[in-house]
C-alpha cells in the first residue's frame, strides 16, 4: 500500500469533507439556533446545484457563485417566514415533517422546472481538466473547490467570531433563550440564521455542482451526512462541524479503497462509535436541546 | 332486561366494533371493493401506523426512524421464508421478532435521549438499516431485493387449508391480524403500562420523580412498537410477494407520521386508522392522475402540520385532552 | 350513556362516511370504457432512469399511433395506460396491481431498471398478465426470474460482450479493468466481460465494484489508472454513468487508457456532451447504422417528436416501438387478445423489419429477442456532423452467433396461463 495510491484518496476525502463541512455548517446553526431538524436542507443544497447550472450559462461561474446563493438565502427566509416560524417550541416531530414536506414539493418542484433527466455542469474553463501534480494527474477543479470551501469556512468562522451579531448567533446556537434575555430580538434573529444556513447549502451547491452533476435527487444524498456530522460533531459547534465534516469526508473515500460497498454505512458507524464515547457528539456542550 | 339490552347496544357501538365491521365489508363496497389488494394494504399500513403511535401519540416520543423496523420485519419474512421454511406462520413470527429485537437494539441507544436527539438519532439508525439492506447483495438482494415469496396455504392438515394466494382469501388473513392487534394496542394503552407512557409524554422529568424508570418505560413502548411494526412489515412481503430496500427508506418513516397526524393519532386512538385510510387511497387516486403528485404530497405535509396538527379526527371531535395518570 | 352515544358516535358516522366517500372516490378509475384495447407502460418517470423511460415512451407511442392509423387492433383502438414506476419496485409492482385489479389490463410494457423489472415480472406471473421488458439488460430476465408471462425486447449483456468483446481484445489491447455497477445488471456485464476474456486469451487486471448512486467516482478511477490496463470496461449506468464520463475527463483518465463502456446508452452520453465522449463501445442501436428502414424511422421520430430532449431516437425508443409494435402484431396473428393465445403467437416468432441488419427472433424457451448488437466509436467534437452525431458505427454481431446457448442458461418456463 504505497503512498502513491493512499493519497488521491485522502486528497478526495478532503474535498468531500470540506463540501460536507459547509453544508453541516448551514444545518448545525439552523439546528442549534431553532431547535429545527431542517430536512429541507438537502432541497436548498439542490436549489443552489441548479441555480448554478443554469447561471452558469448566462452569466458565467463567477457571478453565479456570488447570485445562486443569494437566491438561495432568500427562498431559506421566506420558508422561514412563512411557514417554519410557526412550529417553534413545539414537538420536534413537527419540524421534521414540516421540512420534510417542503423536502419533497421542492424536489418535485425541480423536477417540473428543470426536468428529470441529470445534467451535467462543466467546471469553468480556467479549472476544467486534469493537473499534472508530478507522481500523477488530479482534478484542477477539486483543488480549486478545496480553496473555495476553505474560504467559505473561513468566511463564517470570521463572521461568528470577530462580529458582535456572529457572537449572537453563536451564542444563540448552544443557548437560544439566554439570547432573548440578553435582550437581542430572538425572532429576526432566527430568520436571519435560516437565511445563511440556507445560503451555505446553497453555495455548496453551486461548487459541488461540476463534480457530482445535478439531478432533482442530489439533495437527499447530501442530507444524511449532513445529519450525521452534525450529530457526531456536536450540535451548534462551528468546530464540530468543520472536523465532523472532515472526519466522514476522509473516512469515506478511504474506506472506498477497501471495501467500497460499505462507504455509505461509514458515516454511521463513525457516528455510533462517537456516541458511545461522547454523548454529545466531539465537540457538543450541554444545551437546552436535551430538555 | 332494559340493562342488558342497553349493554349489548353499548358493545355493538363502540367504535372499535364498527371500524372492524366496515373493513370487514370492504370486499363488498361498490366500485372500490374489487380493488382488493388496495385494502390489503390499508390494513397493514392500519396495523403499522398503530404501533407508530404508541411511540408517538401515546409516549410523545419523535420517532423518524420506524420505517427501519417495518422494513426489518419485512426482510425478516422474506429471508426466513426463502433460507428455513416455506411456511406461513414461522416466517410471519421470525419477521415481528426481528422488528421486535432491532426496536429493542435501537431502543438502547435511544431511550435515554427526547427530543431533537431522540429524533435525529432515529433517522441515523434507520437509514443505517436502509443501506445495509441496500448494499448487503448477498443476504438482501441488494437493489433488486428478494423475490419469489409465495403466499402459501395455511390450514390443519386433513381438516381444511386456504390459500392464501387467493386475494380475498388474504385480504380476511390479514384482516384478522388487524382485529388482534388492534386490540392489543387498545390494551396496551388503555392499561396502567399504557398510563405511564402518557405520563412521560405529558411531563418526562415529574414522571421520573414519582418513581417511574422512564427510561425503561420508553425502551419498552419502542420494543413493543417495533414487534407490531415487524408484523405489519412481513405481511407486506407476502402482499406483494418481495422485500425491497425501499421499504426501509425514510419516505416510509415519513409517511406513517404522516398518516398517524394526518388522521389524528395525536389526540385520537382512531386516528392511525383514519389516516392509513385516506392517505393511501388518496396517494393511489393523485399518482395515477397527474405526474407531479409529489408536489401535492409535500404540500400536504407543510399543510398539516401548520394547520390541523390534531388531524381529522382532532377536528372533527374538538378532542378533550387525554387523561393522564388516572 | 346518551353523551357516549351522541359524541363518539356522530364522530366516527363522520368518519366513517368521509372515508367512504374519498374511497369510492377511486371509482373515478374505475370507470372502464371497454372498447378501447388498453396497454399498461409501466415507465420511469422520475428517478435514475427519468430520461431513459421518457425515450422509450415515445417510440411506444409512435408504434401504438400507427396501429390506430390503420384501424387499431382487431377493430378496436389501442390505448396506452402510463405510470411512473418512480424507479422503484415497490412502487411499480403497487402500479402493476392497480391496473389489474382496477383497470383489468392484461399487457405491460416498461421496466428499464433491472430491480423494477425483476419485480414487475413476479407479479405479472402471478396475476397471469403479460410484460415486455422493454429496456433492461442484465442476465436475470430471461434466466434466474424468466417466466412464462415475461419477454425480453433488447439484447442481454452476453450478447453484448459476445459481440464487443473479440473486437475489443483484438483492436484495444489485452488487458481489462472492470467497473462494475454494483447491481445485479452491472455484475452481468462484468461476467460476460471475463466470459469473453478467458475465450480470447485475455487477463484481468482488477476491478472496481462501484456501488449505486455513486455520484463520486474519483477514487475508483485513480485506482483503476493504477492498475494500467489497456481498456476500461466500464458496466455503469444511468445518471451515475453521466458523473462518471465527467469525471474520466477531469482526471485525465482517457490518456492513459481505452475507454469501453459495455452498454453505451445514447441518453447518458447526450447528457455528458461531445467532449467527455471517448473510446469504444458497444451498443444496442444507434440512429446511424445502414440496416433498412432506420433512416425512414429516424424521419418518423422528427416528425413526430421535433421538440423531443434528444433530437434523434435512441436504443430505448426503438425498444418501446418494436416491443409495442411486435405485441400488437401478435394480438393479430393470434386472432385474440387471451394472454396464453397472444403468448403462442409471440414465441418461435422472426422479425424481418427489424430495424437491424439482420432479422429479430423470438425465443420460445427464454423469451429473449435474439437480435443484432453493435460496436461503435467515440468521434472527437471536430468529426461531428451534426449535435448528435456522437458516434461512428463500427460493426456488430448477429444476433444468433451472440446469444446464449441453452446450457449457457437453463430455464424452465411456467405452464401457459390458464392452462
Amino acid at each position: 500500500m504505497n503512498i502513491g495510491l493512499v493519497l488521491p484518496f485522502l486528497m478526495n476525502g478532503v474535498v468531500l469533507g470540506l463540501i460536507f463541512a459547509v453544508v453541516a455548517l448551514g444545518f448545525t446553526l439552523i439546528l442549534g439556533v431553532m431547535q429545527v431538524i431542517n430536512f429541507a436542507h438537502g432541497a436548498l443544497f439542490a436549489f443552489g446545484c441548479y441555480f448554478a447550472f443554469t447561471l452558469q450559462r448566462i452569466v458565467g461561474f463567477w457571478i453565479a457563485l456570488l447570485i445562486a446563493p443569494i437566491i438561495v438565502g432568500v427562498i431559506g427566509l421566506l420558508l422561514e417566514r412563512l411557514a417554519i416560524r410557526r412550529i417553534y417550541g413545539g414537538n420536534p416531530l413537527f419540524g421534521l415533517l414540516l421540512t420534510f414536506g417542503i423536502a419533497m414539493a421542492s424536489e418535485e418542484l425541480i423536477r417540473m422546472i428543470w426536468g428529470k433527466p441529470g445534467h451535467s455542469v462543466p467546471a469553468p474553463h480556467f479549472v476544467a481538466g486534469p493537473i499534472n501534480l508530478g507522481f500523477m494527474y488530479y482534478s484542477k477543479y477539486r483543488l480549486f473547490l478545496a480553496g473555495l470551501s476553505v474560504v467559505i469556512i473561513l468566511i463564517v468562522w470570521l463572521f461568528l467570531e470577530k462580529t458582535p451579531y456572529g457572537g449572537v448567533i453563536k451564542a444563540g446556537a448552544v443557548d437560544s433563550e439566554m439570547v432573548t434575555a440578553l435582550g437581542k430580538n430572538l425572532p429576526r434573529l432566527r430568520t436571519f440564521v435560516f437565511g445563511v444556513g440556507a445560503a451555505l447549502a446553497g453555495i455548496a451547491g453551486v461548487v459541488a455542482a461540476p463534480i457530482w452533476s445535478v439531478r432533482p435527487t442530489v439533495g437527499t444524498a447530501i442530507l444524511m451526512p449532513a445529519f450525521v456530522i452534525v450529530v457526531l460533531g456536536g450540535i451548534g459547534s462551528f468546530w464540530g462541524s468543520v472536523i465532523g465534516g472532515l472526519l466522514v469526508g476522509i473516512s469515506t473515500s478511504i474506506m472506498v479503497l477497501f471495501f467500497p460497498r460499505a462507504s455509505d454505512i461509514v458515516p454511521y458507524m463513525l457516528m455510533a462509535v462517537i456516541l458511545i464515547w461522547r454523548p454529545r457528539g466531539l465537540l457538543g456542550e450541554k444545551s437546552i436541546l436535551e430538555e | 332486561m332494559k340493562l342488558k339490552i342497553n349493554k349489548i347496544f353499548k358493545v355493538l357501538i363502540h367504535p372499535l366494533v364498527l371500524v372492524f365491521i366496515i373493513f370487514a365489508l370492504f370486499p363488498y363496497f361498490p366500485f372500490i371493493g374489487k380493488y382488493i389488494s388496495l385494502g390489503t394494504e390499508v390494513l397493514i399500513w392500519v396495523i403499522f401506523a398503530l404501533s407508530y403511535n404508541i411511540v408517538l401519540g401515546y409516549t410523545g416520543l419523535p420517532s423518524f426512524g420506524h420505517g427501519g423496523f417495518f422494513g426489518i420485519g419485512a426482510y425478516g419474512l422474506a429471508l426466513a421464508y426463502l433460507h428455513l421454511v416455506k411456511g406461513v406462520w414461522i416466517p410471519l413470527l421470525i419477521g415481528s421478532l426481528a422488528g421486535g429485537l432491532a426496536a429493542a437494539l435501537v431502543g438502547l441507544f435511544v431511550a435515554k435521549k427526547r427530543g431533537i436527539y431522540f429524533a435525529l438519532l432515529t433517522v441515523a439508525f434507520s437509514q443505517m438499516f436502509f443501506f445495509v439492506a441496500f448494499r448487503w447483495d448477498e443476504v438482501t438482494g441488494g437493489e433488486s431485493g428478494l423475490g419469489g415469496i409465495d403466499r402459501l396455504s395455511i390450514g390443519i392438515p386433513k381438516l381444511f387449508s386456504i390459500d392464501l394466494s387467493n386475494r380475498m382469501n388474504f385480504y380476511y388473513f390479514v384482516f384478522i391480524f388487524f382485529i388482534i392487534c388492534t386490540l392489543l394496542i387498545w390494551r396496551i394503552v388503555h392499561s396502567p403500562f399504557g398510563k405511564v407512557l402518557q405520563a412521560i409524554r405529558e411531563n418526562e422529568v415529574r414522571a421520573k420523580y414519582a418513581g417511574y424508570n422512564t427510561a425503561r418505560y420508553k425502551w419498552a413502548a419502542f420494543t413493543i412498537s417495533g414487534i407490531f411494526a415487524g408484523i405489519a412489515g412481513a405481511l407486506y412481503t407476502l402482499l406483494i410477494n418481495s422485500a425491497f430496500a425501499f421499504v426501509l427508506d425514510w419516505t416510509q418513516s415519513g409517511n406513517v407520521a404522516m398518516m398517524t397526524i394526518l388522521g389524528g393519532g395525536l389526540v385520537n386512538f382512531f386516528g392511525p386508522i383514519v389516516g392509513s385510510a385516506i392517505f393511501i387511497g388518496l396517494r393511489d387516486i393523485l399518482s395515477a392522475y397527474w405526474e407531479h403528485w409529489m408536489l401535492v404530497y409535500g404540500l400536504a405535509f407543510v399543510l398539516v402540520i401548520l394547520f390541523m396538527p390534531t388531524g381529522i379526527l382532532g377536528i372533527l371531535g374538538k378532542a378533550k385532552k387525554r387523561k393522564v395518570l388516572k | 350513556m346518551g353523551k357516549v352515544f351522541n359524541k363518539k358516535f356522530l364522530r366516527l358516522t363522520v368518519g366513517v362516511i368521509s372515508l367512504s366517500l374519498l374511497l369510492s372516490g377511486i371509482l373515478l378509475t374505475g370507470a372502464l370504457a371497454q372498447e378501447p384495447l388498453r396497454i399498461g407502460i409501466i415507465s420511469p418517470a422520475s428517478g435514475n432512469y427519468a430520461d431513459h423511460g421518457l425515450m422509450e415512451r415515445l417510440g411506444m407511442i409512435m408504434a401504438a399511433d400507427e396501429f390506430n392509423a390503420k384501424g387499431g387492433v382487431l377493430g378496436r383502438k389501442v390505448k396506452l395506460v402510463v405510470e411512473d414506476s418512480e424507479t422503484d419496485p415497490s412502487v411499480a409492482s403497487r402500479k402493476l396491481r392497480r391496473l389489474v385489479e382496477v383497470e383489468k389490463i392484461k399487457f405491460f410494457l416498461g421496466g428499464v431498471s433491472s430491480s423494477v423489472a425483476v419485480a414487475v415480472g413476479e407479479v405479472a406471473q402471478r396475476y397471469g398478465v403479460l410484460f415486455f421488458a422493454t429496456n433492461q439488460n442484465s442476465d436475470t430476465i430471461t434466466g434466474k426470474y424468466a417466466h412464462r408471462c415475461v419477454f425480453r425486447v433488447p439484447p442481454n449483456m452476453a450478447m453484448g460482450l459476445r459481440a464487443a468483446g473479440p473486437y475489443i481484445i483484438e483492436n484495444v489491447g489485452k488487458r481489462w479493468y472492470f467497473m462494475t455497477h454494483d447491481y445485479e445488471w452491472g455484475w452481468s456485464g462484468t461476467r460476460w466481460g471475463r466470459v469473453v476474456l478467458k475465450e480470447q486469451g485475455g487477463v484481468e487486471v482488477g476491478e472496481s465494484l462501484v456501488p449505486l448512486g455513486t455520484r463520486d467516482f474519483s477514487s475508483f478511477l485513480l485506482k483503476a489508472r493504477a492498475a494500467k490496463p489497456d481498456a476500461l470496461v466500464i458496466t455503469v449506468g444511468g445518471i451515475d454513468r453521466a458523473s462518471l464520463m465527467e469525471q474520466i475527463y477531469e482526471f485525465g483518465i482517457y490518456r492513459d487508457m481505452t475507454i469501453v463502456h459495455t452498454l453505451y446508452d445514447y441518453e447518458d452520453i447526450w447528457a455528458a456532451g461531445p467532449e467527455k465522449n471517448f473510446g469504444v463501445h458497444g451498443i444496442e442501436w444507434y440512429h446511424g447504422i445502414d440496416a433498412p428502414g432506420v433512416k425512414e424511422f429516424v424521419e418518423r421520430y422528427k416528425k413526430r417528436w421535433p421538440a423531443a430532449l434528444i433530437p434523434v431516437p435512441t436504443q430505448d425508443t426503438v425498444n418501446g416501438y418494436i416491443g409495442v409494435r411486435e405485441l400488437l402484431r401478435a394480438m393479430e396473428r393470434a386472432g385474440a387478445t387471451k394472454v396464453a393465445s397472444v403468448i403462442k403467437a409471440l414465441e418461435g416468432h422472426t422479425v424481418y423489419d427489424s430495424l437491424r441488419n439482420g432479422p429479430t427472433y423470438i425465443r420460445e424457451w427464454d423469451h429473449q429477442f435474439v437480435c443484432s448488437f453493435y460496436i461503435v466509436r467515440s468521434k472527437k467534437p471536430e468529426e461531428m456532423r451534426d449535435r448528435a452525431d456522437f458516434c461512428e458505427v463500427i460493426g456488430y454481431g448477429l444476433g444468433k452467433n451472440i446469444a446464449r446457448t441453452r446450457e449457457e442458461n437453463p430455464v424452465k418456463l411456467e405452464p401457459y396461463p390458464g392452462e
